[in-house]
């Protein structure tokens, strides 16, 4: 239904969203998540005609509609302060797009009564922008959108002016709504991973004005393909280490100190197939970490540099005797743990355990066909050590 | 190569697409209007300064008019009242803008309003105003001389120099008070209370906390009422004192009360250059200014 | 409120009533004064002392009949014809200019507001070198209005401008996504948003205008002479209680125009 052919965008000489590539089916709802400034907002505004992309296509259904005004696309819009037209009532927001098409007068007040009824605001039509709460504005903005049947929709932001309360009540609203608009794609923008696995068929993880990776919510989060998405959707640990082997059992990876087997699902591409000697970060849940005896042989040794309450658990800090990071650990409870400052283990859940390509730097190669179980070349002295996993980027020193 | 070539066109089509414009030639109609009605006018005025009364192409009106005494007096009175005129407004618009906005009494929003109104009031009257107050036979007067019993009025200043500086003053100085009540009002509170709770004396916030941040605004405000007070004409002519000429003045009893259209054209010229100098330096300052706020949001 | 705590510079009361005093000292004569005293003076029957000897209404009655009266007229059909052709060509350059490339926006910025440095005087002077011949303009209102409008277009372009930049881009944005042609968007929304813009630049332009007096003098017809003018031909005569009266009945009708202009603009609202 969208189509995005390596659109790119700049404004001057800043580049809003570079060579990307993502298609939305008819009746599917696609999520671009990602911190502010990553180039989300830009791609929706390409679909919606309020950029111009400097060079790539963008298509709807099929037709070119690049160089199209907005006014001729036919795409529902809801901008993230919803811009209710504050001179016009409810009623005339919501009108506005089906006047604009010049329909007859009756039609518009059936399908303007039908999309305010949808939303659950048909009794405000009388009422002026002004007077309406932020969640009521929201829903009159959504079903300004509705009211010219787009068969594209896109949501930027829809919730973030909201307090969290609210929020909760109208992502039950908007998943009630999606079953309702059983043909629409929908294209949803987000910083917000919980709106994102909430809502979306697929999400396209954003960074830096360019796709990182795009898949189904489940897949992105049990096995990352990379190591930006790993942290970014839902927070992941990452070990940096060296790939000693990798088998059907999984890989084989030394870090933290140990030897460890992720067995975890791996992604297709970079990920599925490490050789030995190479870097890989492992991707660990904060809450698939429990805390074991610091002199465990099982366990990764480390010290603890903090506790926090968060209810629910307690979240740690461990700075792990080997390497530089600190990981977090969700425990559900603080029974056998050293006071801040003590040393503790954690112990991992190896079957949940994933890999994701390290960065390495593509200077140094990687011995391909090393065999299994060969000894473990250390890395060469004065090499680059693994960059953290924040700088990591989605491309992996190989595929680049 | 290609992507350039093809990008160039695009954009042209799709300006054009864009809401609310229509493309390049909208902003035609607007120009044209003021370029009929003042810039042309004002290119025949710089033209009309290079032909003699006689219909001779030169620099001979120009000799006669720079060289003469009366333009040189007119043209030092007008910057030296401009500039005293300018310095007072700044020093007394920022104690009144500093009191309004920051050691606020009851009924400081009805005086902040007057202010406003002010603005939007003729020159001529504080010429009349003046006449009144300061007059021989004006309100200060009679109350000096009840005081003192002497005959002569005491103060004597409405037709010379100061008196039109002090009408200027009075009339310009909310011309600086509104941009800085403006930036006043961005000034956060919580700042001020730090800077006391940390043992700030008001001399020493108002320094170093208040005048920094206002200083844009002092700068638009200031340049905007040299600009203005170089430029102004209604309170010279109601005030009408013989020997305060300016450079408006002489434009227009060159130009309407003896005739002399060249002579008036050459003063007018040299009038607009200054302001158009003074000018260039406002809009810096205003560039500045809304730079600032604009990065502040 | 600022209020509350003395506003956050001087927290003492002795020194804030002496900030206070210091204040009056210098706002009275400097604000005031001079608008009491003309209010005054339109009342004064004769005034020699620190008041007036008497009070009558003579002086208001003389300045709204006769010939004052006529200029009264004229000064008002000036400002609204001078003020709303301002607001309608400044306004025109806010919007049209959004639409053109960045070079020509700010050429036509910087040339609406070009007239602002140029001595009122200057522009009479050349209206009367471009047109005082011209047989469609010379001695007709023409010129008044003119010179009018070029010098409060620029007040009048930037106030809508100002408005222009506040407006969210969005509301124009979402406007179009729904279809509305960029004709529909700008009658429909921008110009109904700007509304209260335009109305002030509308007010601004016409209060100048009542005022002006440097242009105004420079072209002015015989048949055209605007209350400003009639005030200072008085002045010079020395009937200065008379120009008083005039100024008082200059300022009430601006504010009464203004007043009917927001009155219009509230109504147009609902």
């Amino acid at each position: 239904m969208i189509r995005f052919d390596s659109v790119s965008v700049t404004y001057g000489a800043t580049t809003a969203l570079c060579d990307f590539t993502l298609e939305v089916a008819r009746g599917e709802t696609v999520a671009l998540l990602g911190p502010s400034g990553s180039g989300k907002s830009t791609a929706l505004k390409a679909v919606a005609g309020f950029v111009r992309p400097s060079s790539g296509r963008v298509l709807l259904d099929g037709r070119d509609v690049t160089d199209e005004p907005p006014h001729r696309r036919g795409i529902g819009v809801v901008v993230q302060n919803y811009a209710l037209f504050p001179h016009m009532r409810v009623f005339d927001n919501v009108a506005f797009g089906l006047r604009a098409r010049r329909l007859p007068r009756a039609e518009i007040a059936e399908r303007v009564g039908e999309v305010l009824a949808m939303v659950g605001m048909d009794g405000y039509r009388d009422r002026m922008p002004g007077q309406l709460s932020g969640g009521q504005q929201q829903r009159v903005a959504i079903a300004r959108a509705l009211a010219i049947r787009p068969p594209v929709l896109l949501l930027d932001e829809p919730l973030s002016a909201l307090d969290a309360g609210l929020r909760q009540e109208l992502l039950g609203e908007l998943q009630a709504l999606r079953r309702e608009l059983p043909d629409v794609a929908i294209l949803y923008v987000t910083h917000d991973q919980n709106e994102a696995l909430a809502l979306a068929d697929r999400i396209a993880i954003m960074r830096d004005a360019a796709l990182v990776d795009a898949d189904t919510s489940d897949a992105l989060y049990r096995r990352p393909p990379s190591a930006f998405t790993a942290a970014f959707l839902g927070g992941a640990n990452l070990l940096p280490g060296t790939v000693l082997s990798a088998g059907p059992a999984g890989v084989r990876v030394r870090a933290g100190g140990r030897e460890i087997t992720a067995a975890g699902p791996v992604a297709s591409g970079p990920a599925a197939s490490p050789s030995a000697g190479e870097p890989a970060l492992v991707c660990v849940r904060p809450h698939a970490l429990r805390t074991a005896p610091h002199d465990a042989p099982d366990a990764l040794p480390g010290v603890l540099t903090g506790t926090q309450w968060r209810g629910a658990s307690y979240r740690l800090t461990v700075r792990l005797d080997d390497g530089p990071e600190s990981v977090v650990a969700d425990v559900p409870t603080l029974e056998g743990t050293p006071a801040p400052g003590g040393r503790i283990g954690l112990r991992v859940d190896e079957a949940v355990l994933v890999p994701v390509p390290g960065d390495s730097p593509p200077a140094v190669p990687a011995s391909r066909d090393s065999a299994p179980g060969a000894p473990v070349p250390d890395p060469a002295p004065g090499a680059p050590a693994p960059a953290a996993p924040a700088a990591g980027d989605s491309a992996s020193g190989e595929a680049a | 190569m290609t992507a350039a070539a093809t990008a160039a066109p695009r954009a042209a089509r799709f300006r054009l697409l864009r809401p609310g414009s229509g493309g390049a030639w909208w902003v035609l109609p607007p120009l044209l209007v003021v370029g009929g009605a003042f810039l042309y006018p004002l290119a025949l005025v710089v033209q009309q300064s290079f032909v003699s009364e006689r219909g001779e192409a030169g620099l001979e009106v120009w000799r006669t008019v720079v060289t003469s005494a009366a333009f040189g007096e007119a043209l030092l009175r007008t910057v030296s009242i401009a500039a005293t005129a300018t310095a007072g407004c700044l020093v007394v618009g920022t104690f009144l803008a500093v009191v309004l906005a920051f050691v606020p009494f009851p009924g400081a929003r009805l005086v902040s309003r007057l202010v406003d109104t002010v603005l939007a009031f003729p020159s001529f009257l504080i010429a009349l105003a003046f006449t009144f107050l300061y007059g021989s036979a004006g309100v200060v007067n009679s109350a000096l001389t009840g005081l003192t019993g002497s005959s002569a009025p005491p103060l004597d200043f409405i037709y010379s120099p100061t008196g039109l500086v002090l009408a200027e003053i009075t009339f310009y100085t909310p011309f600086v008070m509104r941009p800085l009540l403006a930036a006043f009002s961005q000034v956060p509170r919580a700042q001020l209370e730090v800077a006391a709770s940390l043992g700030a004396r008001p001399g020493r916030v108002l320094r170093q906390v208040l005048l920094p941040e206002a200083l844009p605004a002092l700068a638009a405000g200031g340049s905007l009422t040299l600009l203005l007070t170089l430029n102004e004409f209604g309170l010279v002519l109601f005030i009408g004192a013989k020997d305060v000429i300016t450079l408006p003045m002489l434009v227009y009893t060159q130009g309407i009360v003896t005739f002399h259209y060249p002579q008036a054209c050459v003063v007018a010229v040299v009038q607009v250059a200054l302001s158009l100098a003074l000018y260039g330096l406002y809009r810096l300052a205003h560039a500045r200014m809304s730079g600032r706020t604009g990065g502040a949001r | 409120m600022s209020g509350i705590q003395g506003g956050g510079l001087v927290w003492s009361r002795s020194g804030r009533l002496g900030v206070w005093a210091a204040f009056a000292v210098v706002f009275v004569p400097v604000i005031l004064a001079p608008l009491a005293v003309v209010v005054l003076a339109a009342f004064a029957g004769s005034w020699n002392g620190v008041l007036p000897g008497s009070l009558t209404g003579r002086h208001l009655e003389q300045a709204l009949s006769g010939e004052q009266l006529a200029s009264l007229s004229v000064s008002v059909q000036t400002g609204l014809l001078s003020g709303l052709t301002a607001v309608a060509v400044g306004g025109w350059a806010a919007v049209a200019v959004r639409g053109a490339p960045p070079a020509l926006r700010r050429l036509t910025d910087a040339v609406l507001h070009l007239p602002i440095a140029v001595s009122s005087v200057v522009i009479g002077l050349g209206l009367l070198v471009a047109f005082g011949t011209s047989p469609l303009l010379a001695g007709t209102m023409g010129m008044v209005v003119i010179a009018h409008v070029v010098l409060v277009l620029a007040f009048a372009h930037s106030t809508v401008s100002a408005a222009l930049d506040r407006l969210d881009p969005a509301y124009a944005l979402v406007a179009g996504s729904l279809g509305a042609t960029p004709a529909r968007v700008l009658w429909r929304i921008r110009l109904p948003l700007l509304t209260p813009a335009l109305s002030a630049a509308g007010s601004l332009s016409i209060a100048l205008s009542m005022g002006e007096v440097g242009a105004t003098i420079m072209v002015y017809p015989a048949s055209w002479r605007t209350l400003p003018v009639s005030v200072f031909a008085l002045t010079d005569r020395g009937r200065v209680f008379l120009a008083a009266a005039e100024t008082l009945v200059l300022l009430a009708a601006t504010l009464l125009l203004l007043l009917a202009l927001g009155r219009m603009r509230t109504r147009a609202a609902k």
